[in-house]
């Protein structure tokens, strides 16, 4: 264990602030009402699209509000909803990927076509018509990214699935009468870890594009509430004149994308090198 | 090798035959009635009365459906819930310009991402190897809104050199076309020259080690065939899973890239759809873009068999 | 009387891989030479630096981390090391003038490129021949070495053929472009013991046949006493011993050549006899000691050995039989 911490930060600094990052947003995330310097939501029309100044550190926006504390509560959201949607798409994922894989057969071909089939649609547009189609409101987003991240779950956990259950020490479970489901959590399901862990990861970030992507186009979490997609949306009419409105959250934006990314991989390496062509 | 394709094609007309069910039950999944949600509270009742039969929702679902692919295999999508205009006519206007944005952004970033990521490859630890690396490190993780703006911001704002909105066909007048859809096209090409440029990178460097690279050296072949023959060559075939799988990415994109400079593509139609919640063109749109995802993952499967001799044995 | 030239002659060569542990000398001041129509054999364990000898002289070592320090290999009067390891020069000795076969013939040719394609690239890279030529070239390559329909085989992928058919696919390369010199890098060790045997009487027909030379390299002594003429015996990126094969297998100096000798399983030995080892393990070549690299495992080391500089290699007796020993130990002495 101690091995893999240090082969994780051994990968050079960029790992380590990247894991820094990660750390920062999930602090920020949690403490925002604490840190920040104004209510987000506080509409202050006599000080419109103002610059730097003490009391508004990254200067407001189209209607009055501080910007510095929407950066703040927006990392919340996308925080959040990609934490959110990524425990619902790992839970259902993982669970239809072991029946899928452990119980072969049609199962395995209904739920694998289904995979196909959302894969068939682009994650972007997926996630939009389904959050539409669902009212629109926070839990539609959340589902709707949640169920367009399963398919990774699945075609992973099938995959591993499908060559171990040949093993020998699957065989030998079953050969001492081990109940099915036994044999799935004992011995499928803790091998698949690493794997899971990794995916998990990346998942986040990706998470988070397709939550600021559908914010930017207006269908995503509704305002006022403070997201970094709908806050490069407002900024745009004042590119001229206030450029950094619509900039600085993109560049939050990236900086945790990333982040999550190389997090994903220094996990990679740390905990099965093994994978790293395939995730 | 044609007992292959069959059964591939078979897979692809199942997968379709889903995303229609998935697209269709859009409409109802919410409770209530769609044509209320998408007509509005101030419509009057027999208006409403009129409009779900005209568009048979009074009709039993699968019933609806069935009406519906039927339709399609006419060759019509149906009409606009809320302007009544004729689907097929609007995809048949919008999936060109569409088109015209995403074969250049799938060929733009398949030819820089796979030079750059052997160039990477190559000359890996020198200045532009993590140069170049750290770009595409970085890239994969922007927006391509943000992108898109920024762009807007330093060639169109600040330099006036390209222009920022509208669209013109090729055939209408290519220089222009080029000229308005260069900005459109670099964007959101980005992103994935950034995944591409990554993934050869990757598998460069595994084959350049490989033992038959060793040999064709030790035979006296000249460096430059070395690479480009012996490693691209095995190096590319994991490189075009990535690009297929890049123009599910890319059609997506689209819907962004459009939007933000307003080129009449399918992408705009359905956010517009989906914000005004016409369902016909919503389901249609949806249909029509899995079908060319779909169509796209079925060329790059046969491309696997003309790269890689060993996948074209295991289909026989 | 005037030394007849050698076909290759390497001088002080000295290759050292640099890494995060240090430097790796891997060949440590090797000296060498090849005569026409000669077989050599260089013996020794996993790492000795045999193979990177060879390599350093193809100029095929990975820079980084490799690096070829210093030294000369003179092959038809000039020095190969001289040239650029991406000259026409270079490329027109590699190949052409020595082919070198390695040891996994699984994965030594291109899995995505027709044999025809790749014994034709190779023949049309050094010989100015059309297409058409070279193929019929590379036909008559195949079946000169024994491979059976050799116009089909052309078409085959590597994937479609054994692992001796590929070994002999490697050898067809050195017979297309009639090379002087053969060197085979553990030709026969990825192989089953019918095909090494075969593999191996290939390689010394083609020889005969081409009236070319060959440099086996080997850990398996027992391999080339029946060919070779010479053999260097090499241990921790240095040459130990040398001589001819007799001088070898019937007046072993160095401990260590006598520990390979010994360790050699024999048909008509007691049943009951351990089979002899040499104590130790191989060492770091990270952290070469000064002293004689053999000496922690040498069975007859003393002060002199563990604490003097790495003894030079000394004609022992004869005029061809070197020795690289502060002992001077006689076989019969053990």
């Amino acid at each position: 264990m101690k091995r893999k911490i240090k082969v994780f930060f051994n990968r050079g600094i960029l790992s380590e602030i990247c894991f820094a990052i990660v750390v920062l947003l999930i602090f920020v995330a949690i403490f925002a009402p604490l840190l920040a310097p104004c209510d987000p939501n506080v509409n202050d029309l006599r000080n419109v699209v103002k610059g730097v100044s003490s009391e508004h550190l990254l200067g407001t926006d189209y209607l009055g509000r501080d910007v510095m504390s929407r950066i703040l509560y927006g990392a919340r959201i996308s925080l959040y909803t990609s934490i959110l949607a990524g425990a619902f798409s790992a839970v259902l994922g993982i669970l239809l990927g072991l029946a899928a894989g452990y119980f072969g057969g049609v199962l395995n071909q209904v739920i694998m076509r289904l995979t196909d089939a959302i894969l068939a649609i682009p994650a972007l547009i997926f996630t939009l018509v389904l959050a539409s189609a669902l009212g629109g409101g926070v839990l539609s987003i959340v589902i709707s990214i949640g169920v367009s991240l399963v398919p990774t779950y699945i075609r992973m956990v099938n995959g591993q699935v499908l060559s171990i259950k040949e093993s020998d020490y699957v065989t030998a479970g079953k050969l001492i009468g081990l109940k099915n489901v036994k044999i799935l959590l004992r011995h499928l399901l803790p091998n698949c870890f690493p794997s899971l862990i990794v995916l998990f990861t990346m998942n986040l970030g990706q998470g988070i594009m397709l939550e600021a992507t559908m914010s930017y186009l207006g269908v995503g979490i509704a305002p006022p509430t403070a997201t970094w997609g709908a806050m490069v949306s407002d900024g745009y009419s004042f590119l001229t004149t206030a450029p950094l409105l619509s900039i600085l959250p993109g560049v939050c934006i990236i900086l945790v994308v990333v982040a999550f990314n190389v997090v994903g991989d220094g996990l990679r390496d740390a905990l099965d090198p093994r994978l790293r062509g395939k995730l | 090798m044609g007992k292959y394709i069959i059964k591939r094609l078979a897979m692809s007309i199942l997968i379709i035959f889903l995303v229609s069910v998935f697209a269709f039950s859009l409409m109802h999944i919410l409770p209530g009635d769609p044509i209320r949600i998408a007509l509005g509270e101030s419509v009057s009742e027999e208006t409403i009365a009129e409009y779900r039969a005209k568009y048979h929702l009074d009709k039993p679902v699968l019933q609806q459906y069935g009406l519906w692919v039927e339709g399609i295999l006419r060759g019509d999508f149906g009409k606009s819930l809320l302007y009544g205009e004729d689907v097929t006519t609007l995809i048949k206007t919008k999936l060109p310009v569409t088109m015209a944005i995403g074969i250049p952004v799938v060929l733009i970033s398949a030819f820089f991402g796979i030079l750059f990521g052997v160039v990477t490859a190559v000359k890996r630890g020198t200045w532009m190897d993590q140069l170049i690396t750290t770009i595409a490190n970085i890239g994969i993780g922007v927006p391509q809104f943000w992108i898109a703006i920024l762009c807007i911001f330093l060639f169109g704002l600040k330099l006036h050199v390209l222009p920022i909105q509208g669209y013109t066909a090729p055939s209408d007048d290519f220089g222009k076309y080029v000229y308005m859809s260069l900005l459109p096209v670099l964007c959101l090409s980005f992103g994935f020259i950034a995944t591409i440029t990554r993934q050869t990178r990757s598998n460069m460097l595994e084959v350049i080690n490989q033992d038959y690279v060793r040999t064709a050296r030790a035979n006296g072949i000249p460096e430059r065939s070395v690479i480009f023959r012996h490693a691209l060559k095995n190096a590319l075939i994991p490189v075009i899973t990535i690009i297929g799988l890049q123009v599910r990415i890319i059609v997506g994109g689209s819907v962004v890239i459009e939007r933000i400079f307003n080129i009449p593509g399918i992408g705009a139609l359905l956010i517009r759809a989906i914000t005004e919640r016409d369902y016909f063109i919503i389901q249609a749109c949806v249909l029509v873009i899995s079908l060319v995802t779909v169509g796209c993952n079925f060329i790059v499967d046969l491309l696997y068999g003309v790269v890689d001799p060993r996948v074209r044995k295991s289909w026989r | 009387m005037a030394e007849k030239k050698h076909l290759l002659e390497v001088n002080h060569l000295k290759t050292s891989f640099f890494t995060d542990s240090g430097e790796v000398k891997a060949v440590n001041d090797v000296s060498y030479y090849v005569d026409e129509q000669e077989i050599v054999a260089v013996v020794g364990e996993s790492g000795c630096g045999k193979s990177v000898t060879q390599m350093s002289v193809m100029q095929l070592i990975q820079s980084p981390p490799g690096k070829i320090l210093g030294g000369e290999a003179i092959l038809e009067g000039r020095d190969i090391l001289k040239f650029r390891p991406d000259s026409k020069e270079m490329r027109a000795v590699r190949g052409e003038k020595i082919s070198m076969i390695f040891q996994e013939p699984m994965t030594s040719l291109n899995p995505v490129i027709t044999v025809g394609k790749q014994l034709t690239e190779v023949i049309r890279t050094h010989k100015k021949v059309s297409k058409k030529d070279a193929w019929q070239m590379g036909i008559s390559a195949l079946a000169s070495v024994g491979i059976p329909e050799p116009e089909a085989r052309m078409k085959n992928y590597p994937f479609e053929m054994s692992g001796g058919m590929r070994q002999r696919v490697m050898i067809a390369v050195a017979v297309a472009c009639n090379s002087r010199l053969i060197v085979a890098d553990e030709p026969t060790t990825a192989l089953d013991v019918t095909t090494q045997a075969q593999v191996m009487e290939l390689l010394l027909d083609v020889v005969d046949k081409m009236k070319t030379s060959l440099i086996v390299v080997t850990h398996n002594l027992g391999l080339v006493t029946r060919y070779a003429d010479r053999i260097y015996v090499m241990y921790a990126g240095r040459i130990i011993e040398s001589g001819t094969t007799e001088e070898l297998m019937t007046k072993p100096c160095h401990p260590y050549t006598i520990g390979l000798l010994s360790a050699v399983p024999k048909l008509d030995a007691d049943e009951q006899t351990h089979l002899t080892t040499i104590e130790g393990a191989p060492p770091d070549l990270a952290n070469l000691p000064d002293a004689c690299a053999f000496a922690p495992r040498c069975p007859y080391a003393d002060e002199e050995c563990k604490n003097s500089p790495h003894p030079e290699l000394r004609l022992t007796d004869g005029h061809t039989h070197f020795s690289a020993c502060h002992r001077k130990i006689r076989r019969e002495e053990t």
